[in-house]
């Protein structure tokens, strides 16, 4: 089944064919299929969330797309307008350098890509301060919260304006409350300029907050087993959580999830 | 004319895109051959960086790009230490070499793991204790050999107190910091269940040092031969009117210019490291089989 958005097929921004990734030591034995087959295609500047059960290969995808690793099978097509810091990723375990204050932490994507000092401050300082954080920029990671520390892997990722935006649990590791606070804050963020972001999540209340289409995914070897338009219009506010209708979504797409979710268990 | 223009339309529309294609490589296509490949490879560099050396060695020596008196071939090395395996009984000075050196190193790593586990889990013996070790850990070692030749008798003890207190500062210092550094939740998860000090010890603590305590037991090995060889050039006690020792024989070579037999003994004491090492490295990799390669242990 490819997946495509209605008003996007043809020139997709992301496009994957057949992807498939397997994993091991190069034993045939010890060969683990992670993920696929799976065929897909995202809008340009659309936000799409990828739910599914631990373990089903939604963040090898991401890491794919990423360039991090590459599929076993299959192409993924990113079009962009330029190759480099094509994409930007934030992880679910900040992956801020504990060494390099806030600024040079937002900086360090274009430090990476030679932009004098002097503009990459000026840019990194304009996210930081979208993200609340620029009294903090001399700070050190360690004298930060869990949120803020997020928050500037964010303007981290953010500060190259990357065309695509891959953010792998991202908000996982902070608790409830800041979780809330910090979907809001994307939410705001995205609505302002409206680049392609694909979203990994645990969480459906999430997905379907944020996302313009929830994609799940089945247990291993991860293929996509529904794709769900949101039907909630922009520009939304997390308002729309207490709604009817998103209850009924939440609901409808867990029952699909729910056993794959048992099913990834029953095979740990 | 007009098809001209689409195309010229259709390239400008081309450039301002282009793909990036993630796809399989060679190695993502077949893992099972690039692993092998890969293998093969990092053992034949391992084996084909000394053997080049040699060779560059050997043929510089031969051709006279450099004097060879000075610079022995290493063939005339090797006929070298047969001949002294032969006449000059190179096995003796092997064996008293390490004899001093197991010992050294077993006392060494026994007192410095001691006082790491003991001081980096009971605050005021380490407060008590911390500036005197501090200050004897600055001493170099040898300039204790006089006083301790005089105290424990010219004999191998001496040697291989020296060799035990060089090796000791090598274990116990971060041995100790990887103790204190034990995560605390890692801890508290133990004494939630009520453990005693020496369950706490053998099921967190230890466990959770050991992949540091073998890096450190590498770091150790070649600082004992380091001491041994430094320590047989200054003082070789003699068994039967004969001193015997790697270290004293390289030593001795500067009175008869026999240099031949000094880079032998180097080539033996970098075997002998390189066999120590494999050892320590092969129980570390089969005692701590859930650390990673980096951390010294695991299955890689």
């Amino acid at each position: 089944m490819v997946d495509s958005n209605p008003q996007m097929s043809g020139d997709a921004k992301i496009m994957a064919r057949g992807v498939e990734r397997y994993f091991g030591d190069g034993k045939a034995k010890n060969r683990l299929h992670a993920l696929g087959p799976l065929d897909l295609d995202i809008g340009d500047g659309e936000f799409v969330c990828l739910v599914g059960p631990s373990g089903c290969g939604k963040s090898t995808f991401l890491r794919m797309a990423a360039g991090l690793i590459n599929p076993s099978e299959g192409t993924i097509d990113l079009r962009v307008r330029k190759e480099e810091q094509a994409t930007a990723m934030v992880f679910q375990d900040y992956s801020i350098y504990p060494w390099k204050r806030v600024l040079a932490n937002a900086r360090f994507g274009l430090d990476v890509a030679k932009v004098p000092k002097k503009e990459g401050n000026v840019r990194a300082m304009k996210y930081l301060d979208k993200l609340g954080l620029s009294d903090r920029a001399r700070a050190f990671p360690a004298q930060l919260s869990g949120g803020m520390k997020q928050r500037v892997a964010i303007a981290r990722a953010l500060a190259v304006e990357p065309e695509i935006l891959l953010m792998d649990e991202p908000f996982a590791a902070l608790d409830a409350q800041m979780r809330q606070i910090l979907q809001e804050e994307l939410l705001a963020l995205w609505q302002a300029d409206r680049r392609t972001v694909l979203f990994v999540t645990h969480s459906l209340e999430e997905a379907i907050l944020l996302g313009d289409r929830v994609l799940v995914m089945s247990a291993r070897p991860g293929v996509i087993i529904a794709s769900k338009k949101v039907p909630f219009e922009r520009p939304r506010t997390v308002d729309i959580r207490t709604t009817a209708e998103f209850r009924e979504l939440e609901a409808e797409l867990w029952a699909l999830l729910r056993q794959e979710v048992r099913q990834a268990e029953g095979e740990e | 004319m007009a098809l001209y223009e689409a195309d010229m339309m259709g390239a400008a529309q081309r450039e301002q895109y282009k793909v990036l294609r993630r796809e399989a490589d060679r190695a993502d296509r077949d893992p099972a051959g690039s692993a092998r490949r890969r293998r093969i490879v990092e053992i034949a560099l391992a084996i084909a960086f000394p053997a080049a050396i040699f060779a560059f060695w050997q043929a510089g020596s031969v051709n006279g790009w450099w004097t060879r008196v000075f610079y022995p071939a290493p063939s005339d090395l090797w006929h070298k230490a047969f001949e002294r395996f032969d006449k000059f009984n190179l096995w003796g000075d092997i064996g008293a070499t390490a004899y001093r050196v197991i010992w050294g190193y077993f006392w060494g790593v026994l007192f410095g793991l001691l006082f790491a586990f003991v001081l980096g889990r009971v605050r005021v013996l380490r407060k008590m204790t911390e500036p005197t070790l501090n200050a004897l850990y600055t001493v170099p070692k040898i300039t204790l050999i006089s006083p301790f030749l005089i105290i424990f008798g010219f004999k191998d003890k001496p040697i291989i107190i020296l060799i035990a207190l060089t090796v000791f500062f090598f274990v116990w210092v971060p041995v100790q910091h990887a103790v204190m550094t034990v995560p605390s939740s890692q801890r508290e998860a133990a004494e939630s269940f009520a453990a005693s000090a020496w369950q706490e010890f053998r099921h967190v603590t230890l466990p959770s040092t050991l992949p540091q305590i073998f890096v450190q037991l590498r770091v150790a090995a070649s600082v004992a031969f380091l001491a041994v060889f430094g320590f047989e050039a200054v003082f070789t006690p003699s068994k039967k009117g004969q001193q015997q020792g790697l270290g004293f024989m390289i030593n001795n070579t500067r009175a008869s210019l026999d240099l031949e037999s000094a880079f032998a003994g180097v080539i033996i004491a970098a075997l002998l490291g390189v066999i120590v090492t494999a050892v320590i490295g092969a129980v570390g990799k089969a005692v701590t089989p859930w650390a990673n390669e980096e951390t010294g242990g695991g299955r890689g």
